[in-house]
């Protein structure tokens, strides 16, 4: 291992993640790990890394690190003050600062080798709020498995095709379990309104606001939610269930979203809005 | 099938359901289910999910776009087929005692709602063993049931967004403990130093589906 970032701050949000902890949901277990696969194995090519190497998630804006030895870095996703895609070598006693929001919420960054990160249910991805690990916090030093000067000078040189995050996006959901059990009129405005991304989403939902829909008048036992699963709260709120939210829950569930498209949400920020088309069976 | 019914969710996962209410019946055919596909795995299937009276299945996901929206119907109705003769599993979980202090924020509002003491409350609450039905929300959460009748009230309206590892709280006809500290729109009721889940422990979780979990009221210093 070896020593190579100094958490200055963790801005927004910043953690260990890797590609989560499939198998033990009736634990309660969520499947975790990162919001953004795509971008995520872009961080990780772009090293030279397996597919699976931890890395380090980063959220909106406003972390900051301190470089403790000269080494290679790469970041892919969402552009907040490095050029998303791309390797670089980094010096000792630099600031890297992710101050400068530009697109996209998830921005990821690897490391030679991956990072090293302690392992919870046969995974190193953090999930807080389930208790397993907890998010980078100032004076957290970071290490790398290989040297972070061990890189093939060539990598520098080595570009990811740049992925776009607009603002405004379409998505395509399937019917949910409870999509005939909502009305009419419940379902069109689903299918009509512009979603707007809450500031309070996060890594369990995406909330999204813009109108209330009526709830299907029957009351539901509680039942396994998938990722990807568009519930619809009490106060008729929409939320789109990410990789950290519960296994299980009493809202029902008007769509699901297939595994991409839900990266393709969870990169909308907060202000940027979402529109549903349905697919058909 | 009789009342058993099942549905696609997206197009590799399906929801089978079992039972509409939280009957012994119901729990019986949950047990049963789990420890089925808990010992037989059926080929492709990729995790399974418990909830009440339904489990959630989760297969592989199909590698071409032409078997997409329906490749495992038939396998699905087979296995149905097979979970639906599954002798009722009577359950035969361990007893679980768990030490409470019965101060929770939200006691006296459940004694009014109810129109009990609050004695009564915590005599209602802490008088009758629960069967842990289904481990689920966070990890190691468990769903007990079932609460006596005059406790059940709807969740919050607006849900906590902080609730204390350990805080032992009810909903409709469920009781459960928080494994760690999250939001929730269940009602405290009380706490706990016992840890529904914990990574430091030889085993995590400290209840499993058939449990059956006694909550004794203690005193502060008791715990």
């Amino acid at each position: 291992m070896f020593e190579f970032l100094e958490v200055i701050s963790p801005g927004c949000g910043a953690s260990f993640q890797d590609a989560g902890r499939p198998g033990w949901k009736r634990f309660g277990v969520p499947p975790g790990g990162w919001m953004d696969p795509v971008a995520a194995a872009l961080a990780n090519e772009l090293m030279g890394n397996p597919a699976g190497a931890v890395v380090i998630e980063l959220a909106l804006q406003g972390a900051r690190f301190r470089v403790l030895c000269d080494g290679w870095l790469s970041f892919a996703g969402a552009s907040m003050g490095w050029s998303p895609g791309t390797v670089r070598k980094v010096s000792r006693g630099e600031e890297l600062s992710f101050a400068r929001h530009e697109s996209g919420v998830y921005a990821y960054g690897a490391a030679p080798g991956g990072w090293a990160a302690p392992e919870y249910l046969g995974s190193t991805a953090v999930s807080a709020r389930s208790g397993l690990g907890r998010g980078l916090a100032a004076g957290d030093v970071l290490f790398s498995l290989k040297a972070p000067s061990s890189v093939a000078p060539e990598l520098e040189m080595k570009r990811g095709r740049p992925v776009q995050y607009p603002p405004t996006i379409q998505v395509c959901v399937w019917p949910g379990p409870q999509w005939d059990e909502f009305g009419a009129a419940a379902r069109s405005a689903f299918l009509s309104t512009e979603w707007r991304v809450s500031a309070r989403s996060d890594r369990m939902g995406v909330r999204l606001d813009g109108a209330t829909l009526k709830l299907p008048t029957r009351t539901m036992l509680s039942e396994p939610v998938l990722v990807g699963s568009v519930q619809i709260t009490g106060a008729g709120q929409p939320v789109v269930t990410m990789r950290d939210g519960p296994t299980v829950g009493g809202y029902p569930k008007i769509g699901w979203l297939e595994e991409e498209e839900c990266h393709r949400v969870a990169q909308v920020p907060p202000g940027g809005t979402v529109r549903f088309e349905l697919l058909k069976i | 099938m009789g009342d058993w019914t099942f549905q696609s969710y997206g197009p590799h996962a399906w929801l089978v359901r079992f039972g509409r209410d939280l009957s012994e019946e119901t729990m019986r055919r949950a047990l049963a289910v789990s420890r089925d596909l808990e010992e037989h795995r059926p080929e492709g299937l990729r995790e399974f999910t418990m909830g009440y009276g339904s489990v959630l299945l989760e297969f592989e996901r199909a590698r071409k776009t032409a078997d997409r929206g329906g490749a495992p119907a038939a396998r699905v109705e087979e296995l149905v087929e097979r979970l639906r003769r599954l002798p009722a599993h009577v359950p035969g979980g361990r007893l679980v005692e768990i030490p409470v202090v019965y101060d929770g924020e939200d006691l006296g509002e459940v004694a009014q709602r109810t129109g009990l003491a609050v004695e009564e409350v915590v005599k209602c609450h802490s008088g009758r063993d629960y069967r842990v039905w289904m481990l689920g929300f966070a990890p190691g959460f468990p769903y007990l049931g079932v609460l006596d009748e005059v406790l059940r009230l709807p969740r919050r309206e607006v849900p906590r967004a902080r609730i204390a590892a350990g805080s032992v709280a009810i909903a409709e006809a469920q009781t459960g403990i928080y494994p760690s500290e999250s939001a929730g729109g269940w009602h405290i009721l009380g706490r706990t130093e016992r840890r529904t889940f914990d990574l430091e422990r030889a085993e995590p979780f400290l209840l499993r589906p058939g449990d059956l979990v006694r909550f004794v009221p203690v005193e502060v210093g008791d715990v």
